[in-house]
């Protein structure tokens, strides 16, 4: 009964500045949070009677980790697989993550070339079902060139494309004769139809285009060969999220052609056998990539992110990189990743400017509940 | 109107190099002449050459221009050969030893299967293998063929009795097959075949044997101590197959029984092994190896003491140098002429590419790289690097050797 009427309440965020991502900052604004969700975000937004107020100096969306294992106990290794399996609610990592700003995390299962699709979960302990946004996310591959994943690769998508040939043919079929299509001729035994496994089912969403493939390579080779592999099924509307690493520079013209969406590590790092400083998220804004980062330490995402506004990335850009970019790689934008009405009341409360080298999280919310309180 | 849609349509890169020494290996030298590049290929080599509008002109007067090296025997380039299945699907045409590669000129190489360890080590077959490009930055043609050979030292050579005899086996009864479709053949095109005669179906298991027997494919030995020469000459005059030997150490003492066989070879002028003693005849390696070969008629591709790319050990000795592998044949007695086939036409011949790259002809692929000097000249340094037509190096931007006398090279566009 208590908790119920809690989750009634109506809280009021009350902040110097709101940093929606999805538009422009708000000053002076008010967010209006009504079981979990935003119910309103404003300059002008009035405050019910007997709300609960909080007062901050700035308020941003909780972050995004678009490629995380935290809380998983267990690795996968088929299509037909999700990291939800995997999910353990007790994991103390989801309240360091937490700790860190991450609210939402794009939960990956690991091993082999097709390990299995991704998950994303709130970092609120809590029941897995509670703690679930999607079970039925991308479906991540690892791909090392080698003729072996190549041919693995390319007979998995061969598979879902004969499926999907044969299920259009028995579709144009069954227009053309809808009666002598049931009857089988006689003498002859009708063939036995074969039918799809559960991962051929997924691989043929990939091939719709339905499903997102995650793909990670270990360097830029990697991807020429991988796009060796998909190139040859242009036909069809594969769509894919790169995860990569920072010698991308070498094929950035390449990814630019393809318009890729691709995760990286906000890190500065050396060109290879030179001085010369290169900022793998800023190529991939001079290529017009969209993308995300994940930090590999997570701590001091914020402070990472600033130091790639200092090399040369927009601000606004790396912004959305922790927030609503990754959401959308993960298809979750419409809950998660920014400041708006109708979406989860998931918040950072900061002392200052994200991007600020002194800022503090001084608290941070998912779905209307503070997880977190900064002790100091 | 026309004619410019065309040339739109036609979207090859046109290169001209204006100017240079052109040594073409195979049609002698052109002093200050002109090559012209279209897309991947040579379209034009000469003196008089007409240089189309729009073309890209480097004036490279005062450098030499000459075929891009290859090596007949390497280790580790891409990353080397992959443990199973296909360099085509494994090599990464960013790697290290391909930039390094392209920055001392060489542009295609035998790749042998095995690790690289720092220091390097002798050039020796190992099993699988591929013919590849050093197509910087490209996967599709980074492979010309593979497999590139079949490796027999350890089937022959190094084998005990038992299993030689099986080798020899699989030779004989595809060898007698060959002559039985042969027979075939012949009696079916004069319509002399028995009611009902089938054609002779090959017997299994000698799939090799046959691709040797007809010349689909070549195979190796590694072979040092003339007993093993000997050996594997042995197997070759029995049953006629392309055969390229690595190291050939006392290939000196005979070497018209190398010639006579038809065999090639690959030689490392400065590799050492000790003279034995205990035998009662001449022995050990000579520094005139690779020249008392090419009297004897033989070919001989030149490979420096370590077959790969090493940024560590004594310089000198790795591909990044192999033009001074063929500087120390030529110590040996071999014609500088001779030196220079054997790091471009003659090893290009035994990776089975002669007919594509290894030499500066019309209609060959734009393999080709412009030196300040005499390639066999220890401060000579490679400028700029063609593979396919492709600029892949260029000394005065990449980061390797820019600080090392650097000279430029005007490039301008061919005006109307």
């Amino acid at each position: 009964m208590m908790t119920l009427i809690l989750a009634l309440q109506v809280t009021a965020v009350k902040a110097d500045r709101i940093i929606t991502v999805a538009g422009k900052e708000i000053e002076n604004g008010v967010i209006l949070i009504r079981d979990g969700k935003i119910e309103a975000v404003g300059e002008k937004v009035e405050i019910p009677e007997g709300a609960r107020t909080i007062e901050a100096a700035v308020v941003m969306p909780g972050l995004v980790n678009p490629y995380s294992r935290t809380g998983l106990a267990g690795t996968g290794g088929s299509a037909d697989q999700t990291a939800a399996e995997f999910l353990d609610p007790l994991s103390e990592g989801f309240l360091a993550e937490a700790r860190a700003g991450y609210t939402t995390l794009v939960l990956y299962p690991s091993n082999g070339l097709v390990s299995g699709r991704t998950a994303a979960v709130k970092t609120r302990p809590g029941p897995a079902e509670a703690m679930l946004v999607d079970a039925d996310g991308a479906l991540r591959v690892a791909f090392s060139p080698s003729t072996q994943n190549k041919e693995a690769l390319k007979k998995a998508l061969e598979a879902a494309k004969g499926f999907i040939e044969a299920e259009k043919k028995e579709a144009e079929e069954k227009k053309k004769k809808p009666e002598e299509g049931k009857k089988p001729e006689e003498g002859k035994k009708p063939e036995k139809k074969k039918e799809p496994t559960d991962s051929d089912k997924i691989f043929m969403s990939v091939l719709r285009g339905e499903r997102k493939l995650l793909v990670q390579v270990n360097n830029a080779a990697g991807l020429l060969h991988f796009w060796q592999v998909v190139d040859e099924f242009k036909d069809f509307t594969l769509k894919t999220v790169y995860v990569l690493p920072p010698d991308l520079h070498r094929v950035a013209d390449r990814l630019g052609e393809r318009k890729a969406e691709a995760i990286v590590d906000p890190i500065v790092t050396l060109l290879p056998n030179t001085a010369d400083r290169i900022c793998p998220a800023r190529v991939l804004q001079e290529a017009k990539c969209v993308f995300a980062v994940q930090p590999r330490g997570a701590d001091e995402v914020l402070f990472e992110t600033a130091k790639l506004v200092k090399y040369g990335v927009d601000r606004e850009a790396a912004l959305r990189a922790l927030t609503l970019t990754p959401a959308t790689f993960a298809g979750i934008e419409k809950r998660v990743g920014s400041i708006e009405k109708g979406k989860d009341a998931d918040l950072l409360f900061l002392s200052a400017d994200p991007f600020d080298a002194g800022v503090r999280l001084r608290r941070v919310m998912i779905e209307g509940h503070i997880v977190y309180e900064d002790p100091s | 109107m026309m004619l410019l849609l065309l040339a739109l349509l036609q979207d090859e890169k046109v290169t001209a190099l204006v100017g240079g020494d052109v040594y073409t290996v195979t049609q002698g030298v052109v002093r200050g002449g002109t090559v012209l590049i279209r897309g991947d290929t040579i379209e034009a080599v000469g003196d008089a050459i007409e240089i189309p509008e729009g073309a890209t002109v480097m004036d490279v007067k005062g450098y030499r221009v000459y075929p891009g090296w290859i090596a007949a025997s390497a280790r580790g380039i891409g990353g080397g050969m992959p443990g199973s299945g296909k360099a085509a699907d494994s090599l990464d045409p960013f790697h290290l030893t391909m930039e390094l590669g392209v920055a001392c000129g060489l542009t295609s190489c035998f790749l042998e299967a095995g690790s690289v360890s720092f220091w390097g080590g002798r050039a020796s077959t190992s099993g699988a293998s591929a013919v590849m490009r050093l197509t910087v930055g490209d996967v599709e043609k980074i492979v010309w063929h593979e497999p590139a050979s079949v490796d027999l030292t350890a089937a022959w050579l190094n084998a005990t009795p038992s299993p030689r005899y099986d080798l020899l086996d699989k030779f004989r009864q595809a060898k007698e097959h060959l002559a039985a479709k042969k027979d075939y053949e012949a009696r079916k095109a004069a319509g002399k075949l028995k009611k009902d005669e089938k054609e002779p179906k090959p017997p299994g298991g000698v799939e090799q044997q046959l691709q040797l027997l007809t010349r689909e494919i070549d195979a190796r030995m590694d072979a040092s101590r003339w007993a093993d020469i000997r050996t594997a000459l042995d197997l070759v005059e029995r049953y006629p197959f392309p055969l390229t030997l690595v190291g050939v150490e006392e290939g000196w003492i005979h070497p018209d029984e190398i010639s006579r066989a038809g065999v090639r070879c690959i030689v490392d002028a400065r590799a050492r092994l000790d003279e034995d003693k205990g035998a009662n005849r001449p022995s050990g390696s000579r520094i005139e190896l690779a020249a008392i070969l090419h009297k004897a008629g033989v070919k001989v591709a030149l490979i420096p003491p370590s077959a790969n790319i090493s940024t560590g050990g004594i310089g000198g000795r790795d591909l990044m140098t192999l033009p001074l592998a063929a500087a120390f044949a030529i110590r040996g007695g071999l014609p500088e002429q001779a030196a220079l086939e054997g790091i471009t036409i003659t090893a290009a011949e035994i990776c089975g590419i002669e007919d594509r790259v290894g030499s500066i002809e019309t209609g060959k692929q734009a393999d080709l790289i412009v030196l300040d000097g005499d390639p066999f000249h220890y401060l000579t340094m490679v400028q700029k690097t063609f593979v396919a037509g492709r600029e892949v190096y260029d000394k005065n931007t990449a980061p390797y050797f820019k600080h090392i006398r650097p000279r430029e090279i005007p490039v301008s566009v061919k005006k109307p």
